[in-house]
């Protein structure tokens, strides 16, 4: 009996030891992230029997157990990736949203406005002088706020990309130390640390990619994408890849196409192309999807469009993406489908390699399509890159360029205070030989067929002659309009097309020159005599030649008498109009007609609705995440107080163990002394 | 619900922050007064407000070029007041003329005195607002009336089409008859010319007999170059051929005013074309403007008193009276431009007056009601700060 109330105080005390040293690593691990609160378990030991009397024998501690909830835990995680991809996106929303802030003083729109008044100014002093000088300030303000907001745009851009390379990496990392860690959990299955750790690393790893997570009965778990890739299994792992642009073929069983397609440009949508007739390149048609074929493109009837598959000089532009076909022997097969990511892109990597995109990606109506990757932080960038950050870059070129092509249509008609001796365009062409429409000019489908005229003046500024040169954009090329105009004007005009593609009119000595009512925007699209160069709000710059001087800022135009009078305005108050004045912005896919400010308005409003839906969405997700982590660490959470006491307890339970053996010990003492 | 220490921290840090980003939100409105301060603060307010801050502008350009026009209208305005009482003056003088009761010195003090008052018309013709001429239509840059000569037919013949071209200035008008038949570039034509009203005549031929045909007469300063195959006939008192080289006054500005925008849909011409106000002689072409031309007629008027031919004074009469109503119908019209654009201007300041308050009712913050949700910001923060602090610092160690 005596030697059994030994037994059992001498496991009390180490009993006790190990729950004061449980508590007291609680205590120290309190601010340890991840950390799970550890318990001593303890049980009773079997029962001996004394004399016919079952009798106890003391207790053992069977285990030290974490608390941790794991149906919390997966709740946990769903509304974690939701918070960290709205987290993500907010953040670079909200930069966007002081970017594309307009106070009354400040901003893209009261610079638009400031240049398109200043030309009013000008048509009430057409040859002042100061007022030259003033538009030519508030025209370069312009292009300063366009370019700057573009290139901080852009910036931005390659910080989105660069943060979703390094958490691609990292999100690599965490999936191979969840694989490590589930070969040493297996190794030492108690080891509650391990699991804490791996638990800690699959938040972690959920809050860049939404994973969903198995934990079958060995205790090796089982990491998928929310779309079901499966990224850790056991000791196997399957890795993300972020990579460039790329394109795939899934062809239909019976095609034996045999060619390959290819694209060039740059878009953020993704382009499913799907043939829906059979034949070689030239004649089968295909529609096109930018949702991953639940919808596919629709012209403004409502009908969908098709395209006709072509080589590369009959390539279609599509959102900005020249796509053609080439090699192509056999024919295409109604059904024939290929898919092109004209930008990088996020990939599972499969076993052999293989690339399976899962890049995220929305409708139509903003709602994620389910085979892709939706949660995490790195959804939240991909969003916010494809759906937010370059269809506004978009959008702000598509209102520079049309901003650059409304004043120099007008203005390249126009005439200054002095008429030219020489103009250099600044559009180039890339073959001199091809009609204007396939020339390469970057406005060439805004040219139409029409005419323009060119006076030329003797040196006292009387008419010498004038001649007016006939445009077909379908059938001239730019060797044909060179020639014409040479043989209109011989000797007194000389132009030619330099090395670089650009058209030059150069007049001889004691010559000079005007042009005029130019119906086919000729001139503005090849850049002559016009206001501003450039193509879009990177590149938009004012025209060397005016910023030169100023006198060549056309406010007027020829007049009937041929001559220009000094306060001809008629340019001036044309450009001004503009200010209200509905133009075609946009391509052929999303085009839309407004005006300028109009346009700028909707740009501003629609960053700065989806910087508000974002932190909308930060709050929601927020308060979801907060309770399922509060619940969590309600569970597991250590709180010191707590352990404050059941240290105290346990010392004093440490005490009474001790006062076991020494009672025992008084006992055998007795006994001993009784010999 | 069990806590954990960490929880009750966090707890704590969040309240704080989140009562101190409300504080900093309303203390960024409160310093700018606007409630719109990112577009993400009211998406939709903040595009209606780009749109009438343009409109606004476009608004602000009008009504600056309408008060310049007016200032410009107005000018030309005064000036036409001015050359109509020169008129009446002018009308007064050729009345007189008209009588025939003064001799020829008389009336050529008269004609002098008309010069006077036709080099103030000139004057006022080409007067300038700033930089930039009144008169001269788009050609702002240009004179619109300059001294050159023509000449007033008082025979038979020649007609205007047969004077090919008058070289030379003039100082005084040159008085040419003919003395006898022939046609010019034919026949050797005699004729005789007076520069001081017919008080004494100097000769000349204009031998058309001559290979090349000389069609040039000489008159002293100025020749006059006649079309061959005119033919004339020696004069004998008011018939036969005739006529008074004198000086002209030619028109150098455009045929097109200037305009400028003062709305949306109005444009204002805010200068005149001079030769429907003055007439004169087309520069171009050299051939006078039609009826009513104001310049022609006096320069005809005092070319008539200096001869004497008082008749010929009493026919310009009425087509004087008409050239005084062209420059009171001239100035009604600037009148009414400068009405019409006054109209426009006080409807434009009243537009810009409703734009402003519109854009004030999305963008501005109202200042009463900040200033209560400043405060209560400020409360809640302290409340949220002292509720923290005690949390943070009890613990079960200090009664242990």
């Amino acid at each position: 009996m005596i030697s059994n109330l030994f037994n059992i105080g001498s496991k009390a005390i180490s009993n006790a030891q190990v729950s004061i040293n449980t508590t007291s690593n609680n205590i120290a691990n309190a601010e340890t992230t991840g950390y799970q609160r550890a318990d001593a378990v303890y049980d009773s030991t079997s029962n001996i029997n004394v004399g016919g009397t079952s009798i106890g024998t003391g207790a053992d501690i069977i285990a030290i157990q974490a608390n941790w909830d794991s149906f919390i835990e997966s709740q946990y995680l769903a509304t974690s990736a939701d918070l960290a991809a709205s987290r993500a996106a907010s953040g670079y929303l909200s930069q966007m949203d002081s970017i594309f802030n307009q106070s009354s003083d400040e901003g893209l729109a009261t610079t638009q406005d400031a240049f398109l008044t200043a030309w009013s100014e000008l048509s009430m002093y057409p040859d002042s002088a100061a007022e030259r000088e003033a538009l030519l300030g508030e025209a370069e303000s312009l292009v300063y706020s366009l370019n700057s907001t573009s290139s901080e745009l852009k910036n931005m851009q390659y910080t989105v990309e660069d943060e979703i390379a390094e958490q691609v990496a990292s999100a690599n990392e965490f999936i191979d130390g969840i694989a490590l860690l589930n070969q040493q959990i297996s190794a030492s299955p108690d080891n509650y640390e391990l699991v804490a750790s791996r638990d800690q690393m699959i938040r972690e790893l959920d809050e860049l990619i939404g994973i969903a997570v198995i934990v079958p009965s060995d205790g090796q778990v089982k990491i998928y994408t929310e779309n079901g890739m499966p990224l850790v299994e056991g000791a196997e792992t399957h890795n993300l890849v972020y990579t460039s642009a790329r394109s795939t073929a899934s062809l239909m069983p019976s095609s034996t196409y045999d060619g390959d397609v290819s694209y060039s440009g740059s878009s953020s949508e993704e382009l499913l192309l799907e043939f829906t007739s059979t034949g070689p390149d030239g004649s089968a048609e295909f529609k096109v999807s930018f949702d991953g074929g639940k919808t596919w493109a629709e012209d403004e009837n409502g009908d969908t469009l098709t395209y006709t598959a072509g080589d590369v000089d009959n390539s279609v532009n599509i959102k900005g993406v020249d796509v053609y076909f080439s090699g192509g022997t056999t024919d295409h097969v109604e059904g024939d489908r290929y898919t092109i990511v004209p930008k990088s892109g996020l990939y599972w990597q499969g076993n052999d390699s293989s690339l399976i995109n899962c890049t995220p990606m929305t409708d139509g109506s903003g709602v994620d399509v389910s085979n892709r990757s939706t949660g995490g932080s790195l959804s939240g960038l991909f969003k916010v890159r494809d759906d937010e950050l370059i269809p506004a870059i978009d959008n702000l070129d598509d209102m520079a360029t049309a901003l650059i092509w409304e004043v120099n249509e007008i203005h390249s008609q126009g005439a200054g205070l002095t008429s030219h001796l020489s103009l250099q365009g600044t559009y180039s062409v890339e073959d001199q030989t091809a009609t204007l429409s396939n020339s390469g000019l970057t406005f060439a489908d805004k040219i139409e067929s029409g005419s323009f005229s060119i006076n030329t003046y003797d040196a006292d500024g009387g008419l010498a002659s004038n001649s007016s040169i006939s445009i077909d954009p379908s059938t001239d090329s730019l060797d044909d309009i060179v020639t014409a105009i040479n043989t209109a004007f011989p000797g007194s005009l000389t132009v030619s097309v330099d090395s670089g593609g650009y058209l030059k009119l150069q007049s001889a000595t004691d010559v000079s020159f005007e042009l005029s009512n130019d119906t086919s925007g000729f001139l503005a699209a090849a850049g002559i005599n016009t206001f501003f160069e450039g193509s879009d709000a990177f590149s938009i710059a004012v025209n060397s030649y005016i910023q030169a001087d100023s006198s060549h800022i056309n406010c007027g135009e020829v007049g009937t008498d041929d001559l220009v009078s000094a306060g001809s305005n008629d340019t001036a108050k044309a450009i001004n109009e503009l200010m209200t004045k509905a133009v075609n912005i946009g391509d052929a896919v999303s085009s839309q007609v407004a005006s300028l400010s109009e346009y700028l308005s909707g740009i501003v409003a629609e960053v700065g609705a989806a910087a508000l839906t974002a932190e909308t969405q930060v709050v929601c997700d927020s308060s979801a995440a907060q309770l399922y982590y509060d619940q969590q660490a309600s569970v597991s959470g250590v709180n010191v107080d707590e352990e404050m006491i059941n240290l105290t307890r346990q010392q004093q339970q440490y005490e009474a163990a001790c006062q076991i053996i020494t009672v025992s010990q008084n006992m055998f003492d007795t006994i001993l002394g009784m010999i | 619900m069990r806590i954990s220490t960490t929880q009750i921290y966090a707890q704590s840090l969040s309240a704080i922050n989140s009562s101190l980003v409300r504080m900093n939100e309303l203390s960024k409105e409160t310093s700018s007064q606007k409630r719109l301060n990112a577009p993400s603060d009211d998406p939709a307010a903040m595009g209606n407000v780009m749109k009438l801050r343009t409109y606004d502008a476009s608004l602000a350009s009008q009504i600056d070029n309408g008060n310049t026009a007016n200032g410009i209208l107005g000018t030309a305005d005064d000036l036409l007041v001015l050359a109509s009482e020169i008129m009446n003056s002018v009308l007064e003088q050729a009345e007189q003329g008209a009588t025939g009761t003064y001799n020829l010195e008389q009336n050529k003090m008269m004609a002098e005195e008309m010069r006077s008052y036709m080099d103030s018309l000139v004057n006022i013709a080409n007067s300038k607002s700033g930089d930039d001429y009144l008169f001269s239509g788009e050609s702002t840059d240009t004179s619109p009336y300059e001294y050159t000569t023509g000449v007033t037919l008082n025979g038979d013949s020649p007609e205007l089409m047969d004077i090919a071209q008058i070289t030379g200035e003039l100082d005084e008008s040159v008085w040419v008859e003919f003395t006898s038949d022939g046609t010019v570039g034919v026949d050797s034509v005699d004729y005789r010319y007076s520069t001081d009203g017919g008080e004494s005549w100097e000769t000349g031929t204009m031998d058309g007999t001559t290979l090349p045909p000389d069609t040039t007469l000489e008159l002293g300063d100025v020749a006059v170059e006649m079309n061959a195959g005119t033919v004339l006939t020696a004069a004998d008192g008011d018939t036969g051929s005739q006529f008074i080289v004198r000086t002209a006054l030619s028109y150098n500005g455009s045929d097109e005013p200037m305009s400028v925008a003062v709305s949306a849909s109005t444009d204002v011409d805010v200068n005149t074309v001079g030769h429907t106000a003055f007439g004169g002689v087309d520069a171009d072409t050299g051939t006078p403007y039609g009826e009513p031309n104001l310049f022609e007629t006096i320069n005809d008027a005092i070319a008539y008193l200096e001869i004497g031919d008082n008749a010929s004074v009493a026919n310009c009469l009425e087509k004087l009276r008409d050239g005084h109503e062209t420059i009171t119908t001239v100035s009604a019209d600037i009148g009414a431009s400068e009405e019409k654009t006054s109209f426009i201007l006080s409807s434009l300041s009243l537009s810009r007056e409703r734009v402003a308050s519109v854009i004030s009712s999305e963008e501005d913050a109202n200042t009463a009601q900040l200033s209560i949700e400043l405060s209560q910001a400020e409360y809640v923060y302290q409340a949220v700060l002292e509720s923290s602090a005690k949390i943070i610092s009890s613990s079960i160690m200090d009664y242990i």
